[in-house]
């Protein structure tokens, strides 16, 4: 405020205190004018709204992440979750809705009806997936890195069984694009919805007891089970939303490309990772929010994006993200050290 | 008086017990009931042939899961042995018109640099090494496929390089030989040497190991050279059964290879796990595939089964380790 | 309340042998005892924590079970534990009103009401803390308040107090106690569980004194009451008297310097440091829980950094760098976190004994000899009398005094001259206590030179042949075994009365 210019020295511990505070705000403007400058493409309405669009899918998996972060566990699975949850959700519809009626759900590679159902069924689908994650982990008292690593192999193999390696397409499926192509005023709607969510999520954690034992499970599992706090349950729930988010991502996803692909979604629980620890979520559980996740996944798609534009071709990328991850978890555990 | 009891409370039952307990001799007993019910349901199972072929495969995955046992003993994690081996892969292949031996020389070169970086990250910048090789595999994918522009280097002209993954020696095929022999050296290693025990003891308790004069960091960089070493070793046993090196030859193997060793007994805690066992860990692993494969379950059946497998055999250590009052 | 016939086992250790008790309204009942006697698992059964194996629990005449701690919180029932109970990352409202929070409607925290909660809790116990910030960037102070305030915050009937007096000044701790009367002058029941006996002496209705699992007696305070009592009650006849060696070795001229600390400082933790250790001798530090002794032993194994002063080893000047420098100049510490310093619990005896010394138990090839180690530490799982079925025994599986064995085993393999042994029977039982002393006495007596520091000033005095007391990080005093202070009322007095330091070191 009016202090900047009373004293230097106090002026200057202040601005150093504001930029640690808003690192990561200050690094989107700083991206957002380095696009403008490099790309003139890079305000084009189009490339915005591709980079809104692939902001929800990421930042929804970085939000479910980097809940089951915050309770000081791990999520492997989301990535594998991506694919297995529409191709279960189709097959599983075509079993329930070719038994009671007549009508053709997927013909060929083609799905043509049962949409609200598969919608239901994918979300439904994911959050059971996440539960049994998080109740393998509390109940058997594995390793969640394990649980959930096994758990990747085994939804992706799934999901090879039941679509027999073949994309299943959506085009002739009415409304399927909706989610992934419509715009409201501009904005892609499933931005709005992620914006939706990831609101929501903060407020819950902010002005709900949910916020308190996330936090307390996750910052000090002892100390909250003495205040008499189910960390398990907690855990478990973590797991669930990182499960329904990883849902809600893929058909983002799949209703952009409008086809399922066996192999979406590959990797994507690494970038996912990635993500939260940009966001200053860290593995020692209990420390960073969500609105760090939900900047970081901006600040990782805009980046991707500039370098597209710039014509850096993917592989670089590849090697951009990895320093990125060194970089902040670094930045992280120095920041601990000194403070 | 009641307070020594502990004592008297270990006699030879509780010695017998504890042999049942071992993770290595539960593996033996699951990869013997593999072995016996595999070849009653899939006769061709036991043949020479399809045995080799289990062997030579599983000593390629093996490999790259001793260096993830290593890591593991020093209470760390290696997520970037499936980047190590495409980098050093392609590394190699870039020295291949002046020779296999030149190739392998770099290959191997390659691994142990890579090893030595993901282990200064580690101890130096005390970064979660979850994270650290998190990065690094990233970075080291990038890299592999940056050298190459994508390509493949196709190994013709290599006979000594082919043979690495497709000879024999003395009807033994050699990558088994590569595999064996080095977990038999890591083995006597990690039993008969000061840096062996000084593995275990950083991965048990890395303060008190600090304490009791042990240089941590420069254990855990020897931990991490040896999972590059490990890793650039399987990449020519691969690459020489398809005949060629590509960028993305070692994807997804960081995650084999941690569930190797996990499966073979070692903890991932630290200090606890053999490279034996980590042996045993890949024939089974590869021998359940083979029987499933063999009996036509599908191919990627594999994959869940492999997660299961994961997921069952660890839940049984966690059991099998569980105190009991 | 009331208590009746409890019991509870542990593996490995009968924690509870037949524990009766019983708090009355608008009482305080002190519990006191050695390390390991009972009284936090008696506590953590009150709060729910744990399950008696055995026993009855009435509360206001109802027979009770408490099964979890927030069962303990609807009976009542509030604790102030000895390890912190708290979450570094979250607000000081936050942090007391876990799992209590107050809502709106249901759903929505009144953030408001809390902080107004909260800072009347505070207020209450005479702090001005604020409540919106972070625990870990509060004072020890500070932590241990907003500790009481949680547990305050229901207004429980019953109110446990574990070792909360440990990071408080005088000041403080007075002012604490002027609360505590207050709250049993409303009718509550208090339970306090401590280490300084003046203070208990001082709070106190009554003391109950726990030894080896069992309440073995009850004592009234009065004027006439003095600590000595307590203190004979809680050891019992636990000591060999035939120990204590009586000698003095005063003969001066032919004592042979092998360490010497001049004016060595660590900022916070001690101060000016001026001392001399000779070859055979057994050196004891005395000091209360935080005067900076554990640090000194660290900086002398080079595990802590020291930034002020000097260090000579046998005339030599050193600065260790690792710990590895330490014990390459003969000196080793043992810790008085065993578990978590010094042994790796799930290897074995033989190679945990080993640990140190592997340069010397290699063969020609550089590979280990493998019949030397064995060897070697068959040898001392011998000559200390370790009980293991065998060298090959994990070590999680022993007690704790045959741990405590194994941890000086491995310096004795080392060879060191000088041995820094930090609370040398933490957690051990009567019988192995006895077997350490005999242990560092006679390592005395082949020659080595060792300090030890531990909170049982007749430890100290059975083994020492001399024992410098500190406080706040500074020596205020030196009882030679042949002085006639050299008796444990004396030592206690003077770690007692030069408490006026305290605060000075609480200024890091």
């Amino acid at each position: 405020m009016a202090s900047d210019t009373s004293s230097i020295n106090g002026g200057y511990r202040v601005s150093a205190k504001l930029i640690k505070d808003n690192m990561l705000i200050i690094i989107l403007l700083l991206e957002l004018i380095i696009g403008v400058i490099l790309s003139p493409v890079f305000l084009g309405k189009t490339n915005i709204q591709s980079i809104l669009i692939n902001t929800a899918i990421f930042g929804l998996l970085a939000v479910g992440q980097s809940l089951v972060m915050l309770v000081k566990e791990i999520d492997l699975s989301v990535g594998a979750m991506m694919a297995f949850g529409p191709i279960a959700a189709i097959a599983l519809t075509e079993k329930i809705l070719s038994g009671s009626g007549t009508e053709i759900i997927v013909g060929g590679n083609y799905v043509v009806d049962g949409l609200l159902l598969i919608v239901i069924l994918v979300l439904l689908i994911s959050a059971l997936i996440g539960i049994l994650n998080g109740i393998i982990r509390v109940k058997a008292q594995v390793p969640s890195l394990i649980v959930t690593l096994g758990m990747m192999y085994v939804l992706s193999g799934m999901s090879y069984i039941l679509s027999g390696g073949y994309s299943l397409y959506l085009t002739n499926l009415e409304g399927a694009k909706s989610l992934g192509n419509n715009m409201i005023a501009g904005i892609p709607v499933n931005f709005i919805l992620f914006l939706v969510i990831g609101v929501l999520v903060i407020l819950v954690l902010k002005y709900t007891k949910v916020g308190h034992r996330i936090y307390s499970t996750g910052g000090n599992e002892k100390a909250a089970i003495y205040s008499g706090i189910n960390t398990n349950f907690w855990k478990i729930m973590a797991f669930g939303i990182s499960g329904v988010c990883a849902g809600a991502a893929a058909l983002i996803y799949s209703s952009r490309l409008q086809s399922v692909e066996t192999i979406q979604g590959s990797g994507y629980e690494l970038i996912s990772i990635a993500i939260a620890v940009i966001g200053g979520i860290t593995l020692e559980g209990g420390r960073g929010n969500i609105f760090g996740a939900i900047i970081a996944s901006a600040i990782l798609c805009i980046m991707l994006n500039i370098l597209s534009l710039v014509g850096l071709i993917a592989w670089y990328k590849t090697i951009i993200i990895g320093l990125i991850i060194i970089g902040a978890a670094s930045q992280h555990a120095f920041s601990r050290r000194t403070a | 008086m009641e307070n020594s009891v502990v004592s008297s409370d270990l006699d030879n039952g509780n010695v017998k017990k504890a042999i049942l307990k071992n993770h290595t001799f539960i593996l033996f007993i699951i990869l013997a009931c593999v072995m016996i019910i595999g070849s009653i349901f899939v006769p061709s199972l036991a043949q020479k042939g399809n045995l080799l072929n289990v062997l030579r495969l599983a000593s390629i995955v093996g490999l790259a899961a001793i260096g993830a046992t290593v890591v593991l003993l020093v209470g760390e994690i290696d997520l970037s042995i499936g980047s190590v081996m495409s980098l050093s892969l392609v590394a190699g292949g870039m020295m291949v018109g002046y020779g296999s031996v030149p190739a392998l020389a770099a290959t191997c070169l390659t691994g142990i640099v890579l090893g030595i970086i993901n282990g200064v990250l580690v101890t130096k910048l005390k970064i979660n090494s979850l994270m650290v090789t998190l990065g690094t595999m990233s970075v080291f994918a990038g890299f592999a496929n940056v050298v190459t522009r994508g390509q493949s280097v196709f190994l013709y002209d290599a006979p000594f390089y082919l043979s690495l993954g497709r000879g024999y020696i003395a009807g033994i095929p050699v990558p088994v030989i590569i595999f064996l022999s080095v977990g038999i050296l890591l083995s006597i290693m990690l039993k008969y040497t000061k840096t062996g025990k000084e593995i275990y003891f950083t991965g048990a308790n890395t303060r008190a190991a600090w304490i009791s004069g042990i240089n941590t960091d420069r254990i855990k960089l020897i931990a991490y050279s040896i999972s590059g070493l490990t890793a650039a070793l399987a990449g020519p046993l691969l690459s020489s059964q398809t005949n060629r090196i590509t960028p993305i030859q070692g994807v997804g193997f960081e995650l084999s290879a941690i569930a190797v060793a996990v499966l073979g007994g070692t903890s991932l805690i630290g200090g606890k796990g053999t490279v034996i066992g980590t042996i045993l860990g890949a024939l089974t692993f590869q021998l359940l595939l083979n029987v499933l494969t063999l009996s036509g379950v599908g191919t990627y059946m594999e994959q869940v089964l492999k997660g299961l497998l994961l997921i069952v055999i660890v839940v049984v250590y966690q059991i099998v380790d569980k105190p009991r009052k | 309340m009331y208590l009746k016939n409890i019991h509870k086992q542990f593996p490995g250790v009968k924690a509870l042998k037949g524990v009766d008790f019983s708090l009355e309204k608008g009482k305080i009942v002190s519990l006191v005892g050695t390390n390991g006697a009972g009284k936090s698992t008696l506590s953590n059964i009150i709060a729910g924590i744990y399950s008696p194996d055995e026993g009855e629990i009435f509360i206001e005449g109802k027979k009770v079970t408490i099964s979890d701690p927030k069962a303990a919180e609807q009976l009542g029932v509030g604790i102030v534990h000895q390890e912190p109970t708290l979450v570094p990352n979250m607000t000081v409202v936050e942090n007391i009103f876990l799992n209590k929070e107050i809502t709106k409607n249901g759903i929505v925290l009144d953030l408001k009401k809390m902080k107004q909660e909260s800072e009347k809790v505070l207020e209450f116990l005479g702090f001005h803390i604020n409540v919106g910030k972070k625990v870990e960037e509060l004072t020890l102070v500070e932590k241990e308040v907003v500790e009481i305030a949680k547990a305050m915050l229901l207004k429980p009937k019953i109110l446990i107090l574990d070792e909360v007096t440990a990071p408080l000044n005088k000041d403080e701790v007075d002012h604490l106690f002027k609360i505590i009367n207050d709250l049993k002058n409303n009718g509550m029941g208090i339970i306090f569980i401590g280490h300084k006996l003046q203070e208990i002496i001082e709070i106190s209705d009554s003391i109950m004194v726990f030894r080896d699992g069992k309440n073995v007696g009850e004592l009234v305070p009065s004027e006439s009451l003095s600590e000595k009592e307590v203190i004979s009650l809680m050891l019992g006849s636990t000591l060999n008297e035939d120990l204590i060696t009586g000698e003095d070795k005063d003969d001066t001229g032919q004592r042979q310097e092998v360490l010497k600390l001049a004016g060595l400082s660590k900022q916070g933790f001690y101060e000016d440091i001026n001392f001399t250790l000779y070859k055979g001798e057994i050196v004891g530090f005395a000091g209360l829980k935080g005067s900076g002794i554990t640090e000194l032993f660290q900086s002398l194994q080079g595990i802590l950094s020291f930034d002020g002063g000097d260090m000579y080893v046998k005339g030599k000047k050193v600065k260790f760098k690792y710990p590895k420098d330490g014990i390459e100049a003969g000196i080793g510490m043992v810790t008085n976190d065993r578990q978590g310093e010094g042994l790796a619990l799930t290897l074995d005896v033989k190679d945990n004994i080993a640990v140190s010394s592997l340069n010397y138990l290699r063969n020609r090839f550089r590979t280990l000899n493998t019949k030397l180690l064995k060897d070697n530490a068959g040898k001392y799982v011998k000559a200390l009398s370790i009980k293991t079925p065998s060298i090959n025994q994990f070590v999680q599986n022993l007690s704790g005094g045959n741990q405590q064995k194994i941890v000086i085993a491995k310096w004795l393999l080392r060879n060191l001259d000088i041995i820094l042994v930090d609370e040398p029977t933490r957690g051990v039982d009567v019988k192995a206590k006895n077997e350490i002393y005999k242990l560092l006495i006679n390592e005395k007596n082949n020659g080595k030179s060792l300090m030890v520091a531990s909170p049982e000033i007749r430890e100290l005095l059975s083994i020492c042949d001399r024992i410098l007391i500190i406080n706040s990080g500074r020596i205020v005093s030196e009882v030679h075994r042949n002085a006639k202070e050299f008796k444990e009322e004396d030592i206690l007095n003077i770690i007692h009365s030069s408490h006026q330091h305290y605060t000075t070191a609480q200024a890091m």
